[in-house]
């Protein structure tokens, strides 16, 4: 097996051969399995252990508490949407993972193809800042979503959003958030917080004869009674961002915090035990991701860091002005924990590439995306979530940030070092 | 003494680096004198095939600037002058007299307080040393007498090293004869220079030098934090940031300070050169003592482990020294040899290991997590070139707080004003960036072609 897989890699350099046609993607799996045989070839003679393969990996070992947890929480939510409250937790994890790794199977095969084909043409090596995007991708999306429209956001992000620019690390923005953002403003209904994450019942009567509408490992007995059962108490499903909204929109004068307290409590908000997109509603699982890219050094903390600043200052300063009870009374506590505010601030805006260069540029990027996101989830009726919004427009102006921070730099060294 | 620390950097602890001992090999029949490893040498070649020639005659000097003269170290008779692609000389070999029967060439004794910076000048530029000074960070030769003395100047000497398996000079100084043309070497390079700044690690430096700075007055004694790369005189210059116009900084090898005492106290050339032997590829890991112009073959392959792997020479540092083949002799630039094995094994998985003995600057790895440790060497690129992702560590690293990603960018594009803007010649090639970038690239080759690029437009 070993010395067969040597010859088609061998046999990829033959132009002649059927296998050289498949260079890109045969060299990828074989440099991934095995470091590869290159030596340096010039001063310096030695190099750091790290490459950018080694990077992604750890990216993508940080995201994996949040897979984990979001496949967990798509399979109680499930259950949670016809009734059944008290499932296990292996009930609720093979229920997930139907609905959840699907998408993330799709997600790696379509993208990886697009890019695959644009690095067949280009006769470029395949780069591994797809290994992030295309777990990225799946854990900003809602688990209720249609596969045809999860294919169609992937392709376009991938394409339009990183390959037309030169492929992992020419993009100016986040080619994940861009494909989410693409399937927002395309497939509204699907994206919205409304009804996001009730499932429609795995069977539906349809004149007269009982059919199955989705994959599921629930019990088919439970949904039928589930189905014939008008008495059961139906979960909204509403995100909670989408619930601030409505309440707010309502205008019934008290405080929005108690009412979204009231259907999720600040615990639940923080474990994540609420509906939302896959990845997104765990701050808890963010937070241990945040510590494994902070202890490595993958991901920076300043612009983590920033995040929460600028979104605590704008929360803090919103609270103070609002005179009645309207979106812009909702506490820190509650913003950060609810919609994709953590795992935004964590995973996506710290992406190198879509973001700034300097120490100081990361900040002030980081403060920005906080500060937009509270801006546009309270002032903005059109939109009860703005984190995706905030970290794409800052990343069409990392470069500006970074421009005038470099200029800045330049200065300062100017004065210390070349002052004669 | 003034404490100097810098930012960026990194601690090298590596295997297979060269132990304390100093030993002598016999001197060999055949030496070969090559040209100095600058870019563009053109040589006017002073001497015929089967001519006698005695040490300290002028074998060839630099058509460009006739000051630069290389001597020969040992006097016999001229073997073959050997010449590469585009008739650039390549070697002289030399077929070296019996030690006994040897004749030297005798430079004109005086008294030091006779000495006057001009007829220095003079006996350096005709016993050939003087092409061992070199401007810092363009590493051009220094002008000839009238130039020389029209400009200030200050001379930087490390009496350490921080890279890998460079040669510890400091072994060296205990010999009571070196220490002695030392410091005369030293004396005389006071009289010539107008500063003298002498950089160590501790605070140990050599008593006799301690105390031979201090009754000198233009002679000033650092300590520098240690780390690599504390050695390198563009960054000592750096950090004593003395950019007045019109200073001709300049470094040079602690040898050439022994070398210009040998010529003052014994009127002759000295024959010896100093290099350390390092390496996976080595039995012997050692300081040695050889003639100038040995060949590699000679001092290398009594040492050389006998395998039938690939080994890589390498003259100078593991990170700014340069390949060098096997037949080639050892010339004036080479002041350690390092074999190492080629590193080309393919670990399985190796990305999704824990990784605690991978040498790194991050944390990426395991061993980012534990108290320094020392590597093996490996040769290895771990990876291969990608675009740049902006991660910023070329950045973090760079011991002179310029921002080599942002230049590199602007030299790919031919952009000279943005090079300039960014002091792309504040660069001093210490190599950590491209040790250190993930995406392999190389960061200072191109920072080399934007300089080049630079002075070729004007």
């Amino acid at each position: 097996m070993a010395n067969y897989w040597k010859r088609i890699v061998e046999s990829t350099n033959n132009k002649n051969s059927f296998w050289s046609t498949q260079k890109a993607l045969i060299s990828a799996l074989d440099t991934f399995a095995r470091r590869p045989a290159h030596v340096t070839s010039q001063a310096p003679h030695i190099r750091d252990a790290t490459d950018l393969k080694r990077v992604m990996v750890i990216v993508v070992f940080s995201l994996l508490p949040t897979l984990l947890f979001g496949i967990w929480n798509t399979g109680k939510n499930t259950y949670m949407s016809i009734g059944v409250a008290n499932c296990s937790f292996m009930e609720a994890f093979i229920e997930g993972s139907v609905h959840v790794l699907p998408l993330v199977l799709i997600s790696y095969s379509v993208g990886g193809l697009c890019e695959t084909i644009f690095a067949q043409i280009r006769k470029h090596d395949i780069a591994e800042g797809f290994l992030v995007t295309g777990l990225l991708y799946p854990l900003v999306c809602p688990p209720t979503i249609p596969w045809w429209m999860f294919i169609c956001g992937i392709v376009f992000g991938i394409i339009i959003g990183k390959e037309l620019f030169g492929g992992t690390g020419m993009n100016i923005i986040n080619p994940a958030l861009f494909s989410r953002a693409f399937l927002f403003f395309s497939y509204p209904a699907a994206m919205s917080g409304d009804e996001v994450w009730i499932k429609k019942p795995f069977y539906e009567t349809i004149a007269g004869e009982i059919k199955p509408v989705l994959w599921t490992t629930i019990d088919t007995n439970r949904i039928l009674s589930f189905l014939n059962n008008s008495d059961v108490n139906l979960v909204s499903g509403q995100t909670p961002l989408a619930l601030a909204t409505y309440k707010a929109n309502l205008n019934m004068g008290s405080d929005i915090n108690t009412h979204v307290n009231q259907v999720y409590s600040k615990w639940d908000l923080f474990v994540g035990n609420i509906p939302g997109s896959i990845g997104e509603t765990s701050t808890l699982m963010c937070i241990i991701g945040a510590t494994i890219l902070i202890a490595t050094n993958v991901g920076a903390w300043r612009i983590m860091f920033g995040c929460f600043f600028g979104a605590g200052l704008t929360t803090y300063v919103l609270n103070i002005i609002s005179m009645n009870a309207s979106l812009l009374n909702v506490s820190f506590s509650n913003h950060i924990c609810m919609g994709g505010f953590c795992f935004g601030a964590v995973f996506m805006a710290t992406d190198p590439v879509s973001g700034p260069l300097h120490k100081l540029s990361k900040i002030i990027y980081g403060f920005m995306i906080g500060a937009l996101c509270i801006l546009i989830r309270t002032i903005n009726p059109a939109f009860p979530e703005g984190m995706m919004m905030s970290i794409l427009f800052m990343n069409i102006f990392s470069p500006l940030i970074d421009h005038y921070v470099t200029e800045w730099k330049v200065t300062k060294y100017k004065e210390k070092y070349h002052a004669r | 003494m003034n404490v100097f620390n810098f930012n960026g950097g990194y601690n090298f602890m590596l295997r297979d680096g060269s132990d304390s001992i100093v030993s002598y090999i016999l001197p060999s029949k055949i030496i070969g004198i090559s040209p100095p490893r600058v870019i563009n040498f053109k040589s006017k070649i002073c001497v015929k095939v089967n001519q006698k020639i005695v040490s300290g005659d002028v074998l060839f000097y630099h058509r460009k600037q006739a000051h630069i003269k290389i001597t020969s170290p040992v006097s016999g008779v001229i073997k073959s002058i050997v010449y590469g692609p585009k008739r650039v000389l390549e070697v002289i070999e030399i077929i070296a007299d019996e030690e006994k029967s040897s004749q030297y060439k005798k430079f004109k004794k005086m008294s030091i307080d006779l000495l006057n910076k001009k007829s220095i000048i003079t006996t350096l530029i005709d016993s050939g040393i003087w092409h061992k000074f070199r401007k810092i960070n363009s590493n051009d030769f220094l002008g000839d007498e009238n130039t020389f003395l029209k400009n200030q100047n200050a001379l930087f000497l490390s009496l350490f090293s921080t890279e890998p398996h460079l040669s510890q000079i400091k072994f060296l100084l205990t010999n009571k004869n070196y220490m002695q043309f030392f410091l005369y070497g030293l004396r005389i390079c006071s009289l010539l220079f107008n500063n003298i700044h002498i950089f160590d690690i501790d605070r140990n430096v050599p008593q006799k030098i301690f105390d031979f700075a201090h009754d000198i007055s233009n002679i000033d004694l650092y300590q520098i934090e240690n780390k690599y790369p504390a050695e390198n005189s563009g960054l000592q210059h750096f950090l004593i940031n003395n950019n007045k116009k019109n200073v001709v900084n300049i470094s040079t090898r602690i040898f050439a300070l022994i070398e210009i005492g040998h010529l003052f106290i014994h009127e002759n050339v000295i024959k010896e050169r100093y290099i350390n032997l390092s390496g996976n590829g080595l039995l012997k890991k050692h300081h040695l003592i050889v003639v100038a112009g040995t060949s590699l073959r000679a001092i290398l392959m009594p040492a050389m482990q006998k395998t039938t792997a690939k080994f890589r020479i390498i003259s100078g540092g593991l990170l700014t020294g340069h390949k060098l083949h096997l037949d080639k002799y050892l010339s004036d630039d080479d002041t350690a040899l390092h074999v190492s094995k080629e590193d080309t094994e393919r670990i399985p998985l190796f990305f999704f290991r824990l990784g605690w003995n991978n040498m790194t600057m991050l944390k990426t790895w395991g061993s980012g997590f534990l108290p320094p440790q020392t590597h093996s060497i490996s040769t290895n690129n771990n990876g291969e070139e990608r675009a740049c992702v902006q991660c910023g560590y070329c950045i973090d690293v760079c011991p002179v707080q310029i921002m080599p990603s942002l230049i590199m960018k602007a030299s790919i594009s031919n952009n000279i004003e943005k090079m300039e803007h960014l002091f792309i010649n504040d660069c001093i090639h210490c190599e950590l960036c491209t040790f250190v970038c993930p995406s392999k690239i190389e960061i200072v080759q191109h920072i080399k072609n934007g300089k080049d690029f630079i002075r070729k437009e004007g």
